[in-house]
């Protein structure tokens, strides 16, 4: 190897040591609200390899986990496989919870399924497709209802909801955070007490957790927050930490302490570019 | 200073005439090597766009997962070096060479790890897609240069292999992607139709 091949070799293992020992895994918080409900941090949405997510099942949960979560449900596009994977393996050790998930993607509107057990045919209705996930035990939430995705949600299909993305990556954008708006301001005319959730939609950018979900929940079980989205009582969170949802819940969530971003990595932008200069320098130099 | 795939990418067929006239061993570790690295690449460059961050965990976990992309690149290119009766180098060293050519694609990933970081973490799909067509062309004049060069073969069968190349790769991309998405309807969706 040559000298500028093994220095670029040498910043690749520095960046990644400094990455690794910089990296920071928050302990998981024991919040209860003034009620006495835990308080759980949730994404709902969340996709992953085998699938189109990036990351497999045992690495997501330990992002999950660095992004101080303690739930999140697996929803790739019309499948479920990859989500009862991730269950079981989360079953085997310590961590964030997983639930079964689907996205059912069909044209005109996209539903997160979660607490489901089997795949949700989407060659149907919004309301029917809500009505097959209720008959699974499962809650339904209108995935990213900006402006395309309004004329599938008739008053019909807004009636079977448990719940809407008020938080979403597109948030960021001034266009589609106003559609996030109208849509909140439609529902909540008509089901003031409808979860406001908050997810990332995660792929192969971003991260999980970007936006998220406080689940006010009785039980600390996949159960117990899958029937506290049913009950609405949920709160959405954007990534600068605003909140969204009925009033009395963002109280009762600001009163255990509110927003909790996760911890700041010291050395993250040093390893990143360490790594980056050294792949560069392996491809370039000889 | 530069490397072998860098001049590659910037003159093609002298490049390869030149690595072939090397009269280099190939050996099956060195394939493995170049395969590896390029995989290795491919787990650092996603972890960063994907997490933010890297750790080694991270990157071991996300080119594990994705391991099969090398059965996937050594089959498409099966397809092509194997009935070539007018082979100038031997197998291994021609899958060798045959890796080198995947270089635009190793530039392109890194620019646009580049971007994401840096856009964070909003880069328009679209830019990604229509961006791609650089690398896609540039692999492809690559692969052709390497069919004339190292395959013996004429420019039109040299082109005719090339098709055939990429349609395996793409063929295989395509059939991941309607697994992955879960059918069509997502894929029209995202073409607008």
């Amino acid at each position: 190897m040559s000298l500028a091949r093994g220095f670029s070799a040498a910043l690749v293992g520095a960046g990644l040591l400094a990455g690794t020992w910089s990296e920071s895994i928050p302990e998981p918080l024991a919040r209860r609200s003034p009620a006495g409900e835990w308080i759980l941090a949730a994404d709902f949405h969340v996709h992953a390899f085998p699938g189109d997510g990036a990351l497999p099942p045992w690495a997501l949960r330990h992002e999950a986990a660095r992004a101080g979560l303690d739930v999140f449900t697996v929803s790739n596009h019309n499948r479920v496989s990859t989500a009862r994977l991730a269950r079981w393996m989360s079953r085997q050790s310590p961590g964030p919870m997983v639930i079964v998930g689907q996205e059912v993607t069909a044209r005109g509107f996209h539903v997160i399924a979660a607490g489901i057990e089997e795949r949700v045919n989407w060659e149907t209705s919004p309301a029917d497709v809500v009505r097959a996930v209720h008959e699974q035990g499962g809650v339904a939430i209108a995935a990213h209802p900006i402006r395309r995705f309004w004329p599938a949600w008739n008053d019909e299909a807004l009636g079977t909801l448990d719940g809407y993305e008020r938080a979403h990556p597109v948030i960021d954008r001034e266009n589609t955070r106003a559609e996030l708006a109208s849509f909140d301001r439609r529902i909540r005319a008509m089901r003031p007490d409808i979860a406001a959730i908050g997810s990332s939609d995660f792929h192969w950018t971003g991260s999980v957790g970007w936006c998220r979900t406080y689940v006010l929940a009785r039980d600390r079980t996949a159960a117990g927050v899958v029937d506290a989205v049913r009950a609405g009582r949920t709160v959405a969170a954007d990534r600068q930490g605003r909140l969204y949802g009925d009033p009395a819940l963002v109280s009762a969530v600001e009163a255990a302490g509110g927003f909790i971003a996760p911890p700041a990595e010291r050395y993250r932008w040093l390893s990143i570019g360490l790594v980056w200069f050294g792949l560069l320098g392996m491809v370039a130099l000889a | 200073m530069l490397s072998s795939e860098l001049k590659l990418a910037l003159a093609p067929e002298a490049t390869y005439q030149t690595l072939v006239d090397e009269q280099t061993i190939g050996t099956w570790s060195r394939v493995l090597a170049h395969a590896g690295f390029y995989l290795l690449l491919f787990g650092a460059l996603v972890a960063i766009t994907a997490t933010g961050h890297i750790t080694l965990g991270l990157m071991f976990h996300i080119t594990l997962s994705w391991s099969f992309l090398i059965a996937w690149q050594a089959l498409a290119g099966g397809v092509i070096i194997l009935p070539a009766r007018t082979r100038r180098v031997s197998l291994s060293r021609a899958f060798e060479l045959l890796f080198l050519a995947y270089v635009p694609w190793s530039l392109y990933a890194l620019t646009m790890t580049a971007l994401a970081v840096l856009a964070e973490p909003n880069l328009p799909i679209l830019i990604v897609a229509l961006t791609g067509v650089a690398p896609l062309a540039w692999t492809s004049a690559l692969v052709a240069g390497f069919c004339r060069t190292v395959l013996g073969k004429t420019a039109a069968d040299a082109r005719r292999l090339t098709l055939m190349h990429q349609l395996v790769i793409w063929g295989g991309t395509l059939a991941y992607v309607w697994f992955a998405v879960g059918g069509w309807t997502p894929i029209l969706q995202a073409v607008g139709l």
